[in-house]
């Protein structure tokens, strides 16, 4: 694990709805570059640490947080969250696309931020759509409607979206469980390819999932990280007694 | 593999014995028969109103009663001194109108037919006057020539016969009227006046009514549901403020008559200068009344959009006003017009208030700072003011409303066909 460069190092975060403690002393280093997988059985606090990443935590009324998550030696705690989503970008679980053209869908970011340069602004929509490996399917209607597209096309287009702001990392909140096998495996090839520019952090329930696409593996239960290796290692020799019951599906 | 037997579902007999008793069997015809029952009584009793409105307006429904004027204008006109139709050359008139309820006055080259006049009487109107007819001669008594006599009827006439007699007819009776013109050989006096009754000024009225209060109530409104909707916690204030509007909507709307007597008249007296009841002072009550609808409508709307909207806006670094003026705003749109629908057929609908705040003398110039009457204050009016109160003129109006409100929601389905089609949610 040493040789990889820390994109986020989080120490002793914990996390609170009111009264409710909901992530309890976690400690974990993010590396550059890897997609890091948040596994766990459901309401164990993989979401909820993953929002953290981008402080979309702070919509929710009596959250509390306390421990810090340093982004480049940066706590992110105490910076501009809406600097911060620049470069933590995300992808939620639905495909939810602004009911206007692919093309609004791709610059809205950058329009956000004040990018006004039309050239510039389609270049980056082309540029993204074809990391997003969208551009064949949309390229002769950027005008039209994103919500013609199919589910599948348009989690792709959230993460065009997304990349189009060029942000170091990306969170993936389950981005393929609303969708079919192809379109996930179409999803799934994507991150693959996508790892080489971005760090990737995603929450999946599918452990095949996890398996096939990524390096590392955190494992969550009740608000606890119990385990936190490299992915083979984890399927192959959990060091905990719980991960090994998690993967043989002994307690859901 | 044994295939499943269907033969069960298929066996009717059995399938009714053991589900469908007789007792289940009568409750759900009863029920059936009550709500095919209830509709008709609906759908039959709103056709009704509606059939019964046309019925008895339509008659009164012409061009002539929207675009004239409420209040009657008149004039006196009367003939040169040294005048005399005798000592004047032959003259040959023609006549476009022929038909055969027309009197012609050959000697003078008018025409005159029997009218039904706004207020549902019969007057001696003037049908035609002949280009190179004696009529366009007359003077007024401030002696410029007098020849707008479209859309009037004569009042009554004072004149000289060949032997210098004085002649007089103010009788409603056409004939009579014409053989005493055709008599004589100058006019002293001729009292002329203009079809009243119109609701030209009513109409406009409405429609300025409607585009102040639209224009004022709108903005505040939608301010307001973002703030429930959007940033507002749920504290107690947050609550008050909520069941405040679910009770503001309640509030008969007389009640916001006496606030806008109290209120909004003063205000807008000092304002704008206005001595009592005006539109303004109107607009602004009905404001009042209107917000309560608008934050309710479009706060649904926005309630109604996908979640997801906000959060994905936000976690593309867009800041919460960002999201909801380029995102929520527009998606909600659809909301939008439906609260300006129901605003307008509130507007249009409202007579207690505005009886207090606008007044009930119909003006047929219309200012912003002097009182007016809408559509409904005009059928109230219409209906109070006179002896016998006019059903079938207030029918008109009806239809007009009608016909408004008609208007108005088609434009609405239009317009959120067009949006749901720009969106390819159709």
């Amino acid at each position: 694990m040493e040789e990889n460069e820390v994109i986020f190092k989080v120490n002793n975060l914990n996390l609170y709805y009111g009264e409710k403690k909901a992530l309890n002393d976690i400690n974990i280093e993010i590396y550059k570059n890897k997609v890091t997988a948040f596994i766990g059985p459901s309401g164990c606090g993989k979401s909820t640490f993953l929002r953290c990443f981008n402080r979309m935590n702070d919509l929710i009324e009596n959250c509390k947080i306390t421990g810090e998550i340093l982004f480049r030696g940066e706590n992110i705690l105490k910076i501009n969250p809406i600097y911060l989503r620049t470069k933590v970008g995300m992808v939620f679980q639905q495909p939810n696309p602004f009911p206007m053209s692919i093309y609004k869908n791709v610059v809205y970011g950058l329009k956000c931020q004040g990018v006004k340069n039309k050239k510039e602004l389609v270049k980056i929509c082309i540029d993204s759509l074809e990391k997003s490996v969208l551009i064949n399917e949309v390229k002769d209607r950027l005008k039209d409607s994103a919500l013609a597209l199919s589910g599948g096309q348009q989690q792709r287009l959230c993460i065009a979206r997304c990349i189009a702001l060029s942000p170091d990392v990306i969170l993936m909140d389950e981005p393929t469980s609303a969708l079919d096998p192809i379109a996930t495996s179409k999803i799934e090839e994507l991150i693959r390819e996508l790892k080489k520019e971005f760090t990737i952090i995603i929450v999946t329930h599918n452990m095949q999932q996890a398996t096939r696409i990524s390096d590392y593996i955190a494992f969550f239960m009740l608000g606890d990280l119990v385990e936190y290796s490299k992915t083979e290692e984890f399927f192959s020799h959990p060091k905990d007694k719980r991960s090994d019951d998690y993967i043989n599906g002994k307690f859901s | 593999m044994k295939a499943i037997n269907f033969n069960f579902f298929k066996n009717k007999n059995d399938f009714n014995r053991s589900t469908i008793t007789p007792i289940r069997r009568v409750k759900d015809i009863t029920r059936n028969l009550l709500t095919f029952l209830f509709s008709l009584l609906t759908l039959g009793l709103l056709v009704y109103i509606v059939v019964y409105i046309c019925m008895s307006g339509a008659k009164y429904l012409t061009w002539n009663y929207i675009s004239s004027d409420y209040n009657e204008k008149s004039y006196t006109v009367k003939s040169d001194s040294s005048f005399n139709i005798n000592n004047e050359d032959l003259r040959i008139f023609n006549f476009k109108d022929n038909s055969k309820d027309v009197y012609k006055s050959e000697k003078w080259g008018v025409s005159f037919k029997n009218i039904k006049s706004n207020e549902g009487y019969y007057v001696v109107s003037i049908n035609e006057v002949c280009s190179n007819s004696y009529f366009n001669e007359l003077i007024d008594f401030n002696g410029d020539v007098f020849n707008s006599y479209k859309e009037s009827y004569v009042y009554y006439l004072y004149g000289l016969d060949n032997e210098g007699n004085e002649l007089e007819c103010n009788k409603k009776d056409l004939s009579s009227f014409v053989t005493t013109l055709d008599k004589c050989v100058s006019i002293d006096s001729l009292s002329i006046r203009t079809f009243g009754g119109g609701i030209k000024g009513s109409l406009i009225s409405t429609l300025y009514l409607i585009l102040i209060t639209i224009v004022i109530a709108l903005p505040i409104g939608i301010g307001g549901a973002i703030y429930l909707s959007m940033f507002s916690k749920a504290n107690i204030f947050n609550k008050i403020l909520r069941s405040l509007i679910d009770m503001t909507s309640a509030i008969p709307s007389i009640i916001f008559g006496f606030l806008g007597i109290l209120i909004f008249i003063p205000f807008i007296n000092n304002v704008a200068g206005s001595s009592g009841s005006s539109i303004l002072a109107g607009s602004l009550t009905l404001v009042v009344m209107l917000i309560p609808t608008i934050v309710k409508t479009t706060e649904e709307s926005i309630i109604a959009l996908p979640k997801g909207y906000m959060d994905s806006s936000l976690a593309l670094g867009a800041s919460k006003t960002e999201t909801i003026f380029k995102i929520i705003l527009p998606n909600a749109f659809p909301g939008i017009i439906t609260s300006i629908i129901l605003s307008i057929g509130r507007i249009i609908g409202e007579s207690a208030a505005l009886i207090f705040v606008m007044g009930t003398s119909t003006n047929d110039n219309v200012l912003l700072n002097q009182s007016a009457t809408t559509l409904s204050t005009h059928i109230w009016m219409l209906l109070n003011s006179s002896e016998v109160p006019n059903y079938g003129a207030a029918c008109a109006i009806g239809i007009i409303i009608l016909i408004i409100v008609f208007i108005l929601s088609l434009l609405a389905k239009i317009f959120q066909y067009q949006y749901y089609k720009k969106i390819k949610r159709v």
